[in-house]
């Protein structure tokens, strides 16, 4: 508890931001596993997070949507804990549990009282020892359809949502990892079998592919022989190769318009940028924030409040592990068009690309960036995720400082190159158009 | 299976019950028994009273140097005008955009490069002004706060740039099914006419006739002594914390008086079509009374409907989802005013499922009331209820924002404690005379989908009235 909290205080005040640590101890397991443990007693609860080395991207052709298919797969139970045993077991305590499949990765995480901890580790244990021999017909046909009533609800009825299932067609040719959305095509999702399911998790759900994460409120040497018990006799797996993917320069299609049943029109632009935790990753967060970041920032004061030109207008960085991409998001107000958003956003990037930030600028957004870590790492949740995360994208945990410390080496002359690299020529472009403004067209 | 090749080895190193039956080739294939729970008690804040009579609610939380400061200003959307609803959020929204000797980008520059939060949501009873940040930051916090409530500038020039802001999310809130299903409820439930029954943030006709004299009016009249309360949490020197708060709201004037009676949702069990053309899912609710926060049931109603659906292992959630196949996920929320409540069941499902979708929410109500729920179900929603609570208190906002709800409830100090305790304590026998004696004969049902397929099924599965709202 006392680390945990000199970490926080620390984090605050930091000058120096070396300083910075979340407490924990970490070793590996013959069999390859991960473990990462931090203990903290201010409450009686603890976190139990599983992050596996799979996402989206290392779905083969033909199965888009199965690595997320997959993850709701690993709550159907195993021949120890068979049916719904998995969720039946941990919330009769008081627990819960949830889990997330992104792209790059797929994390579950269980969270409850203190005296669950020894159950979480069991269950998780259990279903990445013997998932797939428990794994039926059935449960395969209900999940799908579960997660087709997920797509229809998150994007085909959500408002905007189908546009993020045609971006990554824009952005990545054919074959890329990247080049479908997470959740899949409902025609994948039906073809999806039993057999895949098998070989998924053999290939994947494999020891020395996670990392298991430990926090709040436990003993962590006891807590380390109930690892070594449940987990340790998990044998190793050989994991898939996975071919070396290039970067791509720049989009594959340039311009899409999407209908929807929606009031206002929007135009999201991506480009390329680089990937998650390097310094360039950090740069573009900051011509992000210097572009949007709340009312001061240059689209906000130019849009928003001089032209009132736009109800919405946002940047961001969306780092991700092969590569990232840079998004500038706007809605237009009554009166006024996308092209004209899009004109004025290309000229407040072309301004920062030649004038560079000011001091007060880099200042506001170091700050910004400094006190948002530390509301971040308040939960247990969030500084479990945050351990795994570290590791699973650099090798390193302990990344917390070297993270925050890429914010602060960047220069005013790293802004403006990167905000230069972010031309139209280089972007991708997609309109969503109000449907009923379509077809009047 | 995979084989335990480290067997052997690790046996030594495995808990007492992990390795009790001799028979077990694997430690997994033992499962491990639960101990006791731990103690907990939720946080009761401390208590003082300003010069003029505002009530301050304080709790200390000193290991991390993060602060969180409520203020909370009664009235709410509720004391909107009937012509003009939404103004009483078009006006708190405005408390950012210029105060005391700071315009709006003044203000907005001094807010962000300070890198703290300061901002104003709106409620249907009560306002809720907030300052999140760094605790050397509090006295900068307060000054905006004071500045914000004391002396706002609303002005005519950022007052249109709002206008168009607003009007514009108002706009967008109509193609989201579930906004659209939730103020369809809203109207059903309360009755048209009810200070409650509209969007907190009014309509785009409503907003578009609102005048700065308008705004001035709304935040005049509802700030005075006699409205105000003050939360604080984290982080602070309470002797400064005192002088702070006395010298910056300590001389605002106000006499006690009675806030304005809200009559009873009326509750006409109507049912409601809502037009989404082209939905490939439909948005189902269903709703019957449930309790007041101050009443004894309301402890044992929250628990019942956490079986019904506020967990994923819930019955309804079991049913549509896990056994259907329908959805992505349905819930059940026993939800509190301070004099009423309502059980809420909500669900997106298929659209080709909606009307069975509908009558499994029906009966599954009916059999939940008629029959309760398991000695087994309680403990489970007792243990889900605890774990809730030790995450809702577990940063230092969250304390502010827990303590804020139950202030705005009309409950006390030392409420989450309280919450703690009854949840704890409440048998099975109290919670199932509890279900039997709901009214759930006369439902609000509102069903939001593609209504070109999906009327007919339903009015067939569920015969009645059936009313069609457009938004």
């Amino acid at each position: 508890m006392l680390l945990t909290l000199a970490f926080l205080a620390g984090l605050a005040h930091a000058q120096d931001e070396g300083e910075l640590k979340i407490p924990y101890e970490t070793y590996t397991l013959p069999n390859g596993l991960n473990v990462i443990l931090h203990e903290d007693h201010r409450l009686p609860q603890v976190v139990v997070n599983t992050w596996y080395g799979v996402g989206a991207k290392d779905e083969l052709k033909g199965r888009t949507g199965f690595a997320h298919l997959f993850e709701h797969l690993m709550f159907m139970g195993t021949t120890r804990l068979p049916g719904s045993g998995f969720d039946d077991l941990m919330e009769a305590e008081g627990g819960w549990n949830n889990a997330w499949t992104s792209e790059d990765a797929t994390d579950y995480y269980d969270v409850g009282p203190s005296q669950l901890v020894d159950t979480f580790l069991w269950m998780e244990a259990d279903r990445m020892d013997g998932l797939s021999t428990a794994m039926t017909q059935d449960k395969l046909d209900l999940q799908r359809e579960v997660v087709r009533n997920e797509r229809r609800q998150t994007h085909e009825d959500a408002p905007y949502g189908v546009a993020w299932l045609e971006l990554p067609t824009m952005l990545y040719p054919e074959g890329h990892p990247y080049a479908h959305s997470v959740i899949g095509s409902h025609e994948d999702l039906m073809a999806a079998e039993v057999s895949d399911v098998v070989n998924f998790f053999n290939a994947w759900y494999v020891p020395n592919n996670a990392s298991l994460v430990v926090a709040g409120d436990f003993d962590s040497e006891r807590v380390k022989g109930v690892i070594a018990a449940y987990f340790g006799g998990i044998e190793a797996g050989e994991l898939p190769e996975r071919p070396e993917v290039a970067t791509p320069d720049g989009p594959v299609k340039a311009y899409l318009e999407v209908p929807d049943q929606v009031d206002l029109a929007r135009s999201m632009i991506m480009w390329h940028s680089p990937k998650s935790l390097t310094q360039e990753d950090a740069v573009f967060d900051i011509v992000a924030s210097v572009l949007s970041g709340g009312r001061s920032s240059r689209f906000y004061k130019r849009m928003i409040d001089q032209d009132q030109s736009a109800v919405s207008a946002d940047a961001g960085q969306l780092s991700q592990m092969l590569s990232s991409l840079f998004m500038v998001d706007l809605m237009p107000a009554e009166g006024h068009t996308l092209e004209e958003l899009e004109a004025a956003a290309m000229e407040e990037i072309a301004k920062l690309a030649e004038e560079g930030p000011t001091a007060e600028e880099m200042e506001r957004v170091l700050n910004q960036i400094r006190v948002g870590s530390l509301y971040g790492l308040e939960s247990l949740q969030a500084r479990a995720s945050t351990l795994n995360r570290y590791h699973y994208l650099v090798g390193d945990a302990d990344y917390l400082a070297t993270d925050l410390e890429r914010y602060a080496k960047v220069t005013p002359e790293d802004v403006k190159k990167a905000a230069a690299a972010l031309t139209m020529e280089r972007a991708a472009r997609l309109h969503v158009v109000p449907e009923a403004q379509e077809e009047g067209q | 299976m995979k084989p335990y090749y480290l067997l052997a080895l690790l046996a030594a190193c495995a808990p007492k019950q992990a390795v009790e039956s001799p028979a077990a080739s694997s430690p997994l294939d033992v499962r491990p028994t639960i101990g006791e729970p731990a103690a907990f008690e939720a946080p009761v804040a401390q208590t003082f009273t300003l010069s003029n009579g505002i009530t301050v609610w304080h709790y200390p939380q000193k290991e991390l140097p993060l602060v969180s400061v409520r203020i909370q200003v009664e009235g709410g959307s509720s004391a909107d005008p009937k012509a003009l609803p939404g103004l009483t959020s078009f006006a708190d929204d405005m408390l950012e955009y210029g105060a005391g000797d700071l315009d709006a980008a003044a203000f907005a520059e001094k807010v962000e490069q300070l890198a703290i939060d300061v901002g104003v949501s709106t409620g249907g009873r009560y306002s809720v002004m907030n300052f999140d940040g760094e605790s050397s930051k509090l006295d900068d916090g307060l000054d905006l706060l004071q500045s914000m409530m004391t002396a706002p500038l609303f002005d005519e020039g950022e007052m249109e740039k709002m206008r168009t802001q607003l009007v514009a999310g108002i706009e967008m809130t109509k193609s989201n099914p579930s906004a659209l299903a939730s103020m369809a409820m809203d109207q059903a439930w309360y009755g048209a006419d009810h200070p409650l029954a509209h969007p907190v943030s009014g309509s785009v006709e409503s907003v578009n006739e609102i005048t700065r004299e308008d705004l001035e009016s709304s935040w005049s009249s509802r700030v005075n002594a006699s409205t105000l309360s003050i939360i604080v949490t984290g982080a602070y020197d309470e002797a400064a914390l005192k002088a702070g708060l006395e010298s910056r709201f300590g001389s605002i004037e106000g006499e006690s008086s009675a806030s304005a009676e809200i009559p009873a949702p009326s509750m006409l069990g109507q049912k409601i079509f809502v037009d989404n053309p082209g939905a490939s899912q439909t948005v189902l609710l269903v709703a019957v009374p449930g309790f007041g926060a101050n009443t004894a049931e309301y402890t044992a109603a929250n628990l019942a409907s956490i079986v019904l659906g506020g967990t994923f292992t819930s019955r309804l959630n079991r049913l549509l989802r896990e056994e259907k196949g329908y959805t992505y996920g349905a819930r059940a929320r026993a939800s509190r005013d301070r004099s009423s409540g309502k059980i809420q069941l909500s669900t997106a499902v298929r659209q080709d499922a909606t009307a069975e979708s509908l009558t499994d929410l029906l009966s599954q109500l009916a059999l939940w009331s008629n029959e309760g729920i398991t000695d087994a179900e309680l403990v489970k929603a007792q243990g889900a209820q605890k774990t809730r609570m030790i995450g809702s208190i577990e940063t230092i906002d969250g304390v502010a924002d827990a303590m804020s709800g139950r202030l705005g409830l009309g409950l006390g100090p030392d409420a989450l404690e309280r919450e703690r305790g009854s949840a704890e304590r409440e048998r099975l026998e109290m919670v199932n005379s509890l279900l039997n004696a709901l009214t759930i004969t006369s439902p609000v049902v509102v069903v939001v989908g593609d209504l070109s397929v999906i009327r007919t099924p339903v009015e067939e599965a569920v015969p009645g009235e059936w009313t069609e709202m457009s938004f």
